[in-house]
């Protein structure tokens, strides 16, 4: 719903519908409406027509009825806490349509086809040969004559064809400005009357895009193990996760201290213990560059010391910052600082 | 691609504090920067480099080959369309987190203008012994000894892991290259592999990967055409699927992208790849003196 509320914003047409919380509310919806109605279960996951969460119904009284159906399913092991109750649309054709961001290629791409319905990576699959595609240059952007051309191969009328190329135009707005990985209509309905109407839409945005403020994002993610991991570079954060996994350990984390994070170290080796009170072991790893290593260890013992952690900790330290970091862990904590992180691994899994 | 570690290095942002502190580092090192920019700064200097207040007044002056980016994230489109419309050929972005669509943006402005863009999320590179541009610490004894091998790495923490497994073996580094991090930079593994293949200072590659993304994979189709053989470590083979891990970039989708997926097309291709770091010196030395 909140995706087609920014379609119509950028002038592409979406069905008339509200949303319900209730079966009295679904009623009221479509009394406004005043045509066949759709009801759609709204939950998170995909797939919701599949799933049986889509009902007719052709007056207020059968509204409300199937709203009650609906609002007492579970789709997928979810509740359903919305109904989106929309105008039935006199459906001639389903096309699909999309914009998305091809990494190989590194440019946007456009993509339409008459097959509309059915998910794009099916299509792919069945018939390849129905989806036309037409990179682009994102210096240029999109104008009619691409839409044109894209549709250019199905059997459309022109008339229609300058209806999606119109369509485009604005999708690739959308695109641009709301900065998408993705943006898809599927279906894109043609009504019987010739009306261009997407009846849904899915939109993936970047979340780095200039609009959003930028927040201090986490980056600690919690995994099925028990020993603790902490590293600078999400690339070294990994690495350390795979060395405890090839020697016999189980990761309890991703927990990176990398680029500016590396002076909130004691944070996040804070939130870490806070979190995970089940840890038999941490390792810490640190291969510094931009990150200096005396930074980090200098907050790390810090937060060791005075939580009295008395679980094993093993070190390895390398890079900018490294006589330091290793001077501090030495004589503070009295422990050998390892030059690989095998040996910091090995030791620790030792000692477990 | 401009791989020489003595070339021409303009610094954007050149009065940050963190630009200071990696340029007196880069300058030790032996790097030739020539040009500083920083908005109304114009006309000073700082240790003892020219800061000028646009890439244009300083391309006037100096010649320039590389301008690399010590640019919060959200200048990087304005700072690398200047570089570009200034005429410099070589642009390398460091910001971590720059939107992608600027850096689609930058891409195609950079093709259209026969730039060759590194990055972004990209530590820069190191040619131990000669010279560095970025913010590895090539001044490390043991991680970045002159040899012959060049790094390709999407990471820099784990590309310091690598690089000193690399001096440990005994055979050195050429060159260290930071790819970049994100989900979409404009270097590739594949365009660098090529540039490599040609290049007479190098014996052999290793690629620095991790999971997602679909570099690694385009890489390998192409390795089996090249005449130098190429060492891999890919990151990520204990990551849970579907969750991003810091890096835009290292999203697996679905099962194509994982780790283990990469590792073995990588295989299947001829690459000798280590399950972990410490194994790399022993499969260099038997691949290479065996």
């Amino acid at each position: 719903m909140k995706e087609k509320k920014i379609l119509k914003k950028y002038g592409i047409k979406t069905p008339a519908g509200e949303v319900a919380t209730t079966p009295e509310e679904a009623a009221e919806i479509a009394e406004r409406l005043n045509c066949e109605v759709v009801l759609k279960a709204q939950v998170l996951a995909g797939g919701r027509g599949l799933a049986g969460g889509v009902k007719f119904a052709s007056n207020e009284e059968e509204a409300q009825k199937e709203a009650k159906t609906l609002f007492a399913t579970e789709i997928k092991g979810l509740k359903v806490d919305e109904i989106l109750v929309e105008e039935k649309l006199a459906i001639k054709k389903e096309l699909y349509v999309s914009l998305m961001l091809n990494r190989a290629i590194k440019k946007p791409v456009m993509i339409g086809t008459t097959e509309g319905g059915m998910s794009i990576e099916k299509l792919a699959d069945e018939k390849p040969e129905m989806i036309s595609q037409i990179p682009l240059n994102p210096l240029v952007g999109v104008y009619a004559y691409h839409g044109m051309e894209l549709f250019n191969r199905f059997d459309l009328s022109a008339d229609l064809r300058k209806k999606l190329a119109r369509l485009f135009v604005n999708l690739y707005k959308v695109f641009r400005e709301k900065e998408a990985f993705l943006v898809e209509i599927n279906p894109l309905v043609i009504t019987e009357d010739d009306e261009v109407i997407a009846a849904d839409c899915k939109l993936i945005t970047d979340p780095e895009a200039s609009y959003l403020k930028k927040g201090v994002s986490p980056r600690y993610i919690s995994l099925e193990g028990d020993i603790g991991v902490l590293a600078n570079g999400a690339g070294l954060t990994m690495t350390t996760m795979d060395v405890i996994k090839a020697y016999g350990g189980k990761p309890a984390n991703f927990l990176e201290v990398g680029g500016d994070f590396y002076k909130r170290a004691d944070e996040a080796l804070e939130f870490l213990l806070t979190e995970r009170k089940d840890l038999k072991g941490l390792i810490v790893n640190l291969f510094g560059a931009y990150a200096r290593t005396d930074v980090i260890i200098r907050q790390v013992v810090d937060v060791l010391k005075e939580r009295d952690i008395d679980i094993p900790v093993s070190f390895r330290i390398r890079g900018t910052g490294e006589e330091k970091a290793r001077e501090i862990v030495e004589t503070e904590l009295n422990k050998k600082v390892h030059l690989n992180i095998e040996e910091a691994a090995k030791e620790l899994l030792a000692s477990v | 691609m401009n791989l020489d570690g003595k070339q021409n290095v303009l610094i954007q942002g050149i009065t940050g504090r963190e630009a200071g502190f990696w340029v007196e580092k880069m300058l030790e090192y032996g790097t030739n920067i020539v040009a500083g920019t920083s908005p109304g700064k114009g006309g000073t200097s700082i240790s003892g480099i020219p800061v000028y207040n646009t890439v244009l007044e300083a391309v006037k002056k100096q010649q320039v080959d590389t301008a690399i980016q010590f640019i919060p994230p959200r200048f990087a489109k304005a700072a690398a369309m200047e570089a570009i419309e200034a005429g410099v050929k070589q642009i390398i972005i460091l910001g971590d987190g720059v939107p992608v669509h600027d850096t689609m943006t930058i891409i195609a402005m950079a093709e259209t203008n026969g730039v060759t863009v590194f990055g972004p999320n990209t530590p820069g590179m190191v040619f131990p012994g000669v010279g560095s541009i970025g913010i590895m610490p090539c001044w490390l004894e043991h991680v970045f000894n002159p040899g012959s091998i060049a790094i390709l790495s999407r990471s820099g923490s784990l590309g310091n892991e690598i690089s000193y497994q690399v001096s440990k073996s005994g055979f050195g580094i050429s060159k260290f290259i930071g790819i970049g991090g994100d989900a979409l930079v404009g270097t590739t593994f594949a365009d660098a592999l090529q540039e490599l293949d040609k290049d007479d200072n190098v014996e052999a590659v290793v690629i620095v990967g991790e999971l997602g993304g679909n570099m690694e994979e385009t890489a390998a189709r192409i390795i089996p055409d090249l005449s130098k053989p190429v060492f891999a470590f890919i990151a990520g083979k204990a990551a849970p699927q579907g969750v991003p891990m810091g890096h835009a970039g290292a999203l697996v989708e679905g099962s194509s992208g994982s780790a283990f997926s990469k590792v073995e097309i990588l295989r299947e291709h001829g690459v000798k790849v280590a399950d972990v770091p410490d194994d790399l010196p022993g499969i260099l030395k038997e691949t290479l003196r065996g």
